[in-house]
């Protein structure tokens, strides 16, 4: 079984739940005490899919404003992307749309998964009114807290990564 | 009442004095090792009479009193871990090297890449960094490391990254594969060589 390691960045405004994905995903568990990340995190989880075992190296880059408001030098060598926002405030919607430009533009080839966290604090039937809000194609409403589709996510990125249907 | 306030008083400085009275004492011997061995090297040492009788031979220099503690080759922007050598294995190298990557990173966009962060200090640690094209190395020393070791300390890390190193390094190429080479390398270099 071959191993590779890959850098991910997890990115998105400040206070999205970005921290609390990672605690979620790799250790299984929901920070109850918010602490604001300054400048970046890193953790490791290996994900074993098919005949490789993938080394995901994620940055948890402290939330900003916007993404323009990040250093450089973050982004460089990243292979993936994972973008969050959070579903319950609104006020941020309208950035999305020139983040994820932003992102595209910083890297061209690193595929980017949009997920809209913290889906425990809204009506499950609102989240279609958040998708055409968004106006742009959200792959997973996740919630840290009770561990909803935060799995899928980071896997879906891994298939992505190593080119797994 | 007095002897307990100035208790309360002692209890809640002291640590902070210890840690400043051994930050203040790591400085001093420090100062005064790097004065001794220029002193040594430039004195009448038996490896002066032994070149002016016979010529040749090693220095005499006293050994020093630092050693190699762990070596980190990493990709550069990415941070990714292209070998490692550990003495302990206290820590996830992965992510030792992500994060002296980032601080690496972070230094770089202050400065506007005016320069190059070449030494982080921590404690009794020193992390001596040394940039390649497609890489760095982090070195962590811990002791009292002279101009003499560091120089040693580079010449033999430019001498790794000639003849050790693999050359088609992107961050598709870093596997398993080439960690275990390069780590293994760095083990045969770093563990077997006195500085």
């Amino acid at each position: 079984m071959r191993s590779i390691s890959k850098k991910i960045i997890l990115t998105g405004s400040f206070c999205v739940g970005k921290t609390s994905l990672i605690s979620r995903f790799v250790y299984q568990r929901f920070l109850l005490n918010y602490q604001t990340t300054m400048g970046v995190r890193i953790d490791k989880k290996t994900v074993a899919l098919g005949d490789t075992n993938l080394n995901m190296i994620v940055w948890d880059i402290g939330g900003e404003q916007t993404q323009v408001r990040i250093p450089d030098s973050y982004y460089l060598g990243s292979s993936g992307i994972i973008y969050v926002f959070d579903v319950s405030r609104p006020v941020g919607f309208k950035d999305i749309e020139n983040d994820i430009h932003f992102l595209r533009q910083r890297l061209p080839y690193a595929p980017i998964i949009v997920i809209g966290n913290k889906r425990d604090l809204v009506d499950e039937n609102h989240l279609d009114e958040i998708r055409s809000l968004v106006g742009i194609p959200i792959d997973f409403f996740t919630s840290a807290k009770d561990g909803i589709y935060v799995e899928d996510t980071f896997i879906k990125l891994a298939q992505l990564l190593i080119h797994e249907p | 009442m007095k002897y307990a306030t100035q208790r309360r008083i002692v209890e809640a400085f002291y640590p902070i004095m210890g840690k400043l009275i051994r930050r203040y004492m790591h400085y001093e011997v420090e100062s005064w090792f790097n004065r001794f061995t220029t002193q040594v090297e430039s004195a009448f040492t038996w490896q002066f009479w032994r070149n002016l009788f016979w010529g040749g031979g090693e220095s005499t220099t006293p050994q020093l009193l630092c050693y190699i503690e762990e070596v980190f080759v990493i990709a550069h922007g990415s941070g990714l871990l292209i070998g490692s050598y550990s003495k302990n294995n206290t820590a996830d190298m992965n992510m030792v090297a992500g994060m002296l990557t980032a601080v690496k990173s972070f230094m770089g966009e202050v400065f506007q890449n005016k320069g190059d962060l070449n030494t982080i200090d921590y404690a009794e640690y020193k992390i001596f960094i040394h940039d390649n094209f497609k890489y760095y190395f982090a070195v962590v020393v811990a002791g009292l490391p002279n101009e003499r070791f560091k120089t040693h300390l580079r010449s033999l890390i430019d001498d790794f990254a000639e003849q050790e190193m693999p050359t088609d390094i992107d961050t598709d190429s870093i596997d398993d594969t080439m960690v275990a080479s390069v780590s293994d390398k760095l083990k045969h270099c770093f563990e077997n060589n006195e500085l």
